[in-house]
């Protein structure tokens, strides 16, 4: 291609030299995808687009789990005007730590274009003289992201998580990062911290299950798949001293283990229908919400009206409940994701002056739910056989037992 | 034949330059000019299959055909549907402020602004000051209803009349499709 075809506008110069090695590489994927005779009787002459087809192979050898991926233009820090002092590193004060935590999307990676490059920790002085952190991966000695496009991009010295000073029995600079991706079987949630004086261990807690964390030099990293708030993490600290600091990570009181995929949430709302009347309502959701246009999802809700929310002269019931299985495509609708399974939810609220326990029993066992802020509580399990025994109980403050069997839905008074 | 890449490689070279005049006399802005024309050329690629026709001159007017509807869909949307350019991972970077200055002389949009304020200057001053604030200076709906003492349905009502009315003032000067990539 001539060069001087676009001198006055190199803009399209480049912009045709990206779309070429785009087409270029989806040519040379689908060809490697299909049958070996029907892609020798489909596979394109390339002419001279053959130094492109080298980049579509290597994004085949990086599928394939090499270390070897596709390139993006570095990603840039913030401009000087916007950066303050203590959320700066000095550039001569910055190290990548030795500690890697493997990419658990390494089976994903596998059959799909990202490419598997272990998590690392990036640690420097701010101006101010505090720690600053990044997360990122490597490829080769080069820190950076890969992106959703499974292109690999240098990040520049000026980009931070965080950065804090040291304090006994606390790290410096501690957090969870999401590298995010177009499902959530695909995300990654990394768990960093540095800066922790007289660190002993670090233990990561992944839906009951205890993981040690490799800890160095007061820093840990780990990585695991999911977003921060699927996988109920806690993370246990100890110190050389003896203290010990233990917390969850990424949930809210609202949020809603789902058994097998993401977590759910529920919340109520009240809202005023005229002078004398009140609607209050509980609703069950996606805590994070699929790739569906937020105006296709449908979101259940138990609701009552009442003459005041609350107080003396209020009409509202003590208890709203609903237990039964929704389809797979009920449960889309409510989350917004095209892969969603049938889950039984057995939800809803409790007046918490009058009721003081919830206990949803699915199918093998029983479980005390938390009742939240305003009463909310809810149980996600798998789908709980119509044989099976479903049951709501609710415990009054006087010792009474609201036994709700089967499916349906509940709304009453204690008394 | 199917469309392939080297076919629409050679197309992008001949006329992409066109194509960023074409959609910047359309949506006025050299930035989203290239976004749509980094679309379209995504969007003929990702769905090469569609395609009927053999020879380069096939391809430029099914390019078109595409470039209306991006057209189209940015000004329903109001903004550049990215969907076949984040498919490919196409990328780019910003303008510099010399290729800004250039598409807008590609585009001759120089002499099309001057013609909009010649338009609009010789407009009802009542279209002229409710264009100005909502088109020039972007208030939303309710600042400039408040400003001009009015209600946010009037102001809706009189920002569409105005609007119509500097259209039809400015058809004799828009471009005609033949015009923009001859």
């Amino acid at each position: 291609m001539p060069d001087a075809l676009f001198d006055d506008l190199p803009i399209l110069e480049e912009l045709g030299a990206s779309l070429r090695a785009a087409m270029a590489a989806e040519e040379a994927s689908a060809a490697a995808s299909a049958p070996q005779a029907a892609a020798r009787r489909r596979r394109p002459r390339f002419g001279w687009l053959g130094s492109f087809l080298v980049l579509g192979l290597v994004g085949t050898a990086a599928a394939a789990g090499t270390l070897t991926v596709l390139r993006g233009s570095p990603i840039p820090g913030p401009s000087a005007r916007d950066a303050q002092p203590s959320m700066t590193p000095k550039r001569d004060s910055l190290r990548v730590l030795e500690l890697r935590a493997p990419d658990p999307a390494g089976s994903v990676a596998a059959g799909g274009a990202t490419p598997q490059l272990p998590f690392a920790l990036r640690v420097g002085e701010s101006e101010a003289g505090q720690l600053c952190a990044s997360v990122g991966q490597l490829d080769g000695e080069d820190f950076g992201i890969v992106g959703a496009d499974g292109r690999f991009r240098a990040m520049d010295a000026g980009i931070v998580d965080g950065c804090g000073v040291s304090a006994p029995g606390a790290p410096a600079v501690a957090g969870i990062r999401v590298f995010d991706a177009r499902s959530w079987r695909d995300a990654r949630t990394v768990i960093y911290g540095a800066g922790a004086t007289n660190l002993n261990t670090a233990t990561l807690t992944v839906r009951g299950v205890r993981r040690p964390l490799e800890v160095r030099d007061g820093a840990y990293l780990g990585a695991v798949l999911g977003y921060p708030e699927d996988s109920d993490l806690h993370l246990r600290l100890e110190y050389a001293d003896g203290t010990r600091t233990f917390r969850a990570l990424g949930q809210t009181e609202r949020t809603i283990l789902d058994p097998a995929g993401p977590a759910w949430r529920v919340d109520s709302f009240g809202s005023t229908i005229s002078r004398h009347a009140s609607k209050y309502c509980v609703t069950l959701r996606a805590q994070r919400v699929g790739l569906h246009p937020s105006d296709r999802l449908t979101n259940p809700e138990l609701c009552a009206r009442a003459g005041r929310i609350t107080g003396p002269g209020s009409i509202a019931p003590d208890y709203m409940v609903e237990a039964r299985t929704y389809s797979a495509a009920e449960v889309a609708a409510i989350t917004g994701r095209d892969d969603a399974a049938s889950r039984t939810l057995a939800w809803g609220w409790v007046r918490r002056s009058r009721i003081t326990r919830v206990t949803v029993a699915g199918g093998a066992d029983a479980v005390r739910v938390r009742r939240e802020l305003n009463g909310e509580f809810a149980r996600v399990m798998l789908p709980v056989a119509s044989a099976a025994p479903l049951r709501v109980v609710l415990t009054t403050r006087t010792g009474q037992r609201i036994v709700l069997r089967g499916e349906g839905r509940w709304r009453g008074r204690t008394r | 034949m199917p469309l392939s890449a080297e076919q629409l490689s050679r197309v992008y070279d001949a006329h992409a330059r066109a194509f960023v005049a074409y959609f910047a006399r359309r949506v006025y802005d050299a930035e989203l000019a290239v976004d749509l024309t980094a679309e379209t050329f995504a969007s003929a690629f990702t769905h090469r299959d569609g395609f009927r026709g053999e020879s380069d001159d096939d391809v430029v007017r099914w390019l078109y055909g595409i470039a209306r509807n991006e057209v189209g869909q940015y000004w329903r949307a109001g903004r550049v549907e990215q969907r076949a350019v984040a498919k490919l991972g196409v990328e780019r970077r910003a303008l510099t402020d010399g290729e800004y200055e250039r598409i807008e002389e590609l585009a001759a949009l120089e002499p099309l602004r001057r013609r909009v304020a010649a338009e609009l200057e010789a407009m009802p001053a009542e279209h002229a000051e409710i264009l100005r604030l909502r088109v020039v200076e972007e208030l939303d709906y309710g600042v400039v209803a408040a400003r001009l003492g009015i209600s946010e349905q009037t102001a809706r009502a009189r920002v569409s009349r105005a609007l119509k009315a500097l259209a039809v003032r400015l058809e004799p000067y828009l471009p005609t499709e033949e015009g923009s990539h001859a």
